[in-house]
């Protein structure tokens, strides 16, 4: 479904992707591991056909993807919109819409589904704001914020999910309710993370990125959890002092995984 | 609509500095007494607001694009003197710090879209809110975009007619305000349009908000 | 404590500062071509070794300008018989060498070094310039947004409708920024 070749992506002297090759297939769910600044949204932005590569080349079933070839083929934008939704990393940047309700049926009806209001009202319930329809959406909190972006996402269908950072804000309750979401989905799902403890509800496969915006490592999610040398180059463990029992000492450790 | 430098002749800009200066300082006291020591937190988020409304462009159909000024919407939210303010310190960092827009000519801009933009919008939002409050948000827009334009058309058109060389010939802006006038203000009439629809349903959407903050 | 070489340098910025001011107020007082020429290329001498970049920089933003004034002006004078060359020649001059100068200052001298004289105008410009980034950077993923979830190139309209809503969010965001640098301020005594 997605095959991306030799991808990098550098801007304004910033690089933020070096030589990605990557193939994803139908159906697969993915997390994309990596510190802050590794290029994980970058990446996703890529995928969602928002930003282009500087260099190599992004397929989409078999198409090549790029902003201009968006822009010049309606037909074609038409159909990968609303095929791929990328849930940004701050969820505010993609509420616009005067009420909660408008927000949810925005896609529905810019696509001329015909049930856009019955879509809108079930999937208000699904993310459990079906109390909040007329509030305007930046009123909401953190977490609601997140959940009607989703939302937003998931009304039209998606065959592909880009979710980035997608727990962020989200309470244990609402995490746990997303975990469950992602895993019954039938759409092909890639969400990003830097939280190590995530990593294994979020997908079996891992992609990480180091620091240095290079792929360092593509396989079981188990796998890579247990090798903590690798671990260490994504620079996703810290080191500090620490309390065994009576013993105080420093080694590198992923808190909330352990 | 910012005035380059080396149009301007210094004859006009050092008495657009002679009138600006004192405003920035009147403005400035008037703030103080107004938010008291909140005065600073103040100008710099609305410094660093309108700076992003600068910045943004709305795409028109057939390719082309305008960017808003934001100047009405900043008057009608936070008042003249802040908007004002807000727009001076803005043009202050472009040029300054970013090397975009005009120092000798920081006073005119600020005075046209700044001052007089500002004291529009507020103005005719005012006369009108008690008739219909949309017609009167779109009329604020629409004035904070073309007023600035008629005097920076004016500025500019009176160039050639304040420094002249020995022949008479133009050691300025060439064209005088028969030319500059309808040049500016004709294109700012339509996009004020643009800025007036930005500015009645950008305050109702931030009114929208704020009610529901309040609750 | 202060370094010398912060305190060097602070001179510097200053002393440019004064020179940025009197330079610019200079070059709208002289009119013959010639010496305009010879400003023209003091600056760029004195522009140090990014004196390319910023040559091209500083035409990039002054052409659009010329262009439209001077061939517009051509046009008029040819018809009428007014003095064409000189005047194109002065006005073009002018324009680059203040625009070079306004380029190379924004590039060379830090404005908050020679401002901070006054805490003041130091915070303002700090506060200022970090919220402009962040902002301009979040202005970017608001368009993007916008974007990838329209099917097409999206109407009018929408365009307005989420500009304003999104703009609805940035003056909040303003009140909420200003009060916590209010509050951040008194915590740390600089208020009272």
């Amino acid at each position: 479904m997605i095959e991306l070749t030799g991808v990098s992506h550098c801007f304004r002297g910033q690089t933020a992707l070096v030589g990605v090759d990557l193939r994803v297939r139908e159906g697969e769910k993915v997390v994309l591991l990596g510190v802050n600044g590794a290029g994980k949204s970058t990446l996703l932005k890529v995928l969602a056909g928002l930003v282009a590569p500087s260099s190599g080349e992004y397929r989409y079933e078999g198409e090549v993807i790029t902003p201009e070839r968006l822009r010049r083929d309606r037909a074609f934008a038409r159909r990968f919109r609303g095929e791929v939704g990328l849930l940004f990393q701050n969820a505010e940047v993609m509420l616009f819409n005067p009420t909660v309700f408008d927000e949810i049926a925005f896609g529905p009806r810019q696509w001329g589904f015909a049930d856009a209001e019955e879509r809108a009202y079930q999937w208000a319930e699904r993310v459990g704001l079906r109390e909040m329809m007329d509030r305007p959406p930046f009123s909401l909190s953190g977490g609601e914020r997140q959940r009607l972006a989703l939302a937003c996402l998931l009304v039209l269908g998606p065959r592909l999910l880009l979710l980035d950072e997608p727990t962020r804000g989200l309470d244990p309750p609402a995490t746990g309710w997303l975990v469950e979401l992602i895993a019954d989905l039938p759409a092909t799902v890639i969400s990003s993370t830097h939280r190590l403890s995530l990593a294994a509800e979020l997908g079996e496969r891992a992609v990480v990125l180091g620091r240095d915006h290079r792929l360092i490592y593509d396989g079981p999610v188990e796998e890579f959890l247990e090798n903590r040398d690798q671990m260490a180059t994504a620079g996703l463990l810290h080191c500090h002092r620490h309390r065994h029992g009576e013993v105080l000492h420093r080694h590198l450790h992923g808190h909330d995984w352990e | 609509m910012h005035v380059p430098d080396g149009f301007l002749s210094p004859a006009t800009y050092m008495t657009a500095y002679g009138l600006a200066v004192p405003l920035w300082w009147v403005g400035v006291r008037r703030l103080r007494h107004e938010l008291d020591a909140e005065t600073l937190p103040w100008l710099a988020a609305v410094s660093a607001l309108c700076f992003v409304l600068m910045q943004w462009s709305i795409p028109l159909p057939g390719g082309s694009s305008v960017h808003l000024s934001g100047i009405g919407l900043l008057a009608v939210l936070f008042g003249p003197w802040v908007s004002f303010l807000a727009v001076s310190l803005v043009l202050a960092v472009q040029s300054l710090v970013l090397g975009v827009g005009g120092v000798t000519t920081l006073a005119v801009n600020a005075l046209a879209m700044g001052l007089i933009g500002s004291w529009m919008a507020f103005g005719g939002w005012r006369l009108l809110r008690r008739v219909h409050e949309p017609t009167a948000l779109v009329f604020a827009g629409w004035l904070a975009t073309v007023a600035p334009a008629a005097v920076v058309g004016v500025t500019l058109g009176v160039q050639p007619l304040v420094a002249q060389g020995e022949e008479g010939e133009p050691l300025f802006f060439p064209f005088d305000w028969e030319v500059t006038l309808p040049a500016v203000v004709v294109p700012h009439a339509l996009l004020g349009v643009v800025e007036g629809v930005v500015t009645w349903w950008g305050r109702s959407a931030w009114v929208r908000l704020r009610v529901r903050h309040g609750e | 404590m202060e370094s010398r070489g912060w305190s060097r340098r602070r001179l510097g910025d200053r002393l440019g500062l004064v020179v940025y001011g009197g330079g610019v107020v200079g070059v709208t007082l002289v009119h013959d071509p010639v010496w305009l020429t010879a400003a023209g290329v003091g600056v760029w001498l004195g522009a140090g070794k990014e004196r390319g970049r910023l040559l091209r920089r500083a035409l990039r933003l002054a052409l659009p300008w010329l262009v439209v004034v001077s061939v517009g002006y051509g046009m008029v004078a040819f018809w009428s018989g007014l003095p064409v060359g000189e005047v194109l020649l002065r006005l073009n001059l002018r324009v680059g060498v203040l625009v070079l100068l306004t380029v190379v200052f924004a590039t060379r001298v830090s404005l908050l070094r020679a401002v901070d004289f006054s805490p003041t105008l130091v915070w303002l410009f700090t506060m200022v310039m970090s919220q402009m980034v962040l902002w301009q950077r979040l202005y970017e993923e608001f368009r993007l947004a916008l974007v990838s979830r329209s099917p097409g190139e999206p109407d009018l309209r929408t365009v307005l409708q989420a500009s304003a809503n999104a703009i609805a969010w940035f003056a909040d965001q303003a009140l909420a920024t200003a009060r916590n640098q209010a509050q951040a301020l008194r915590a740390r005594g600089l208020l009272e």
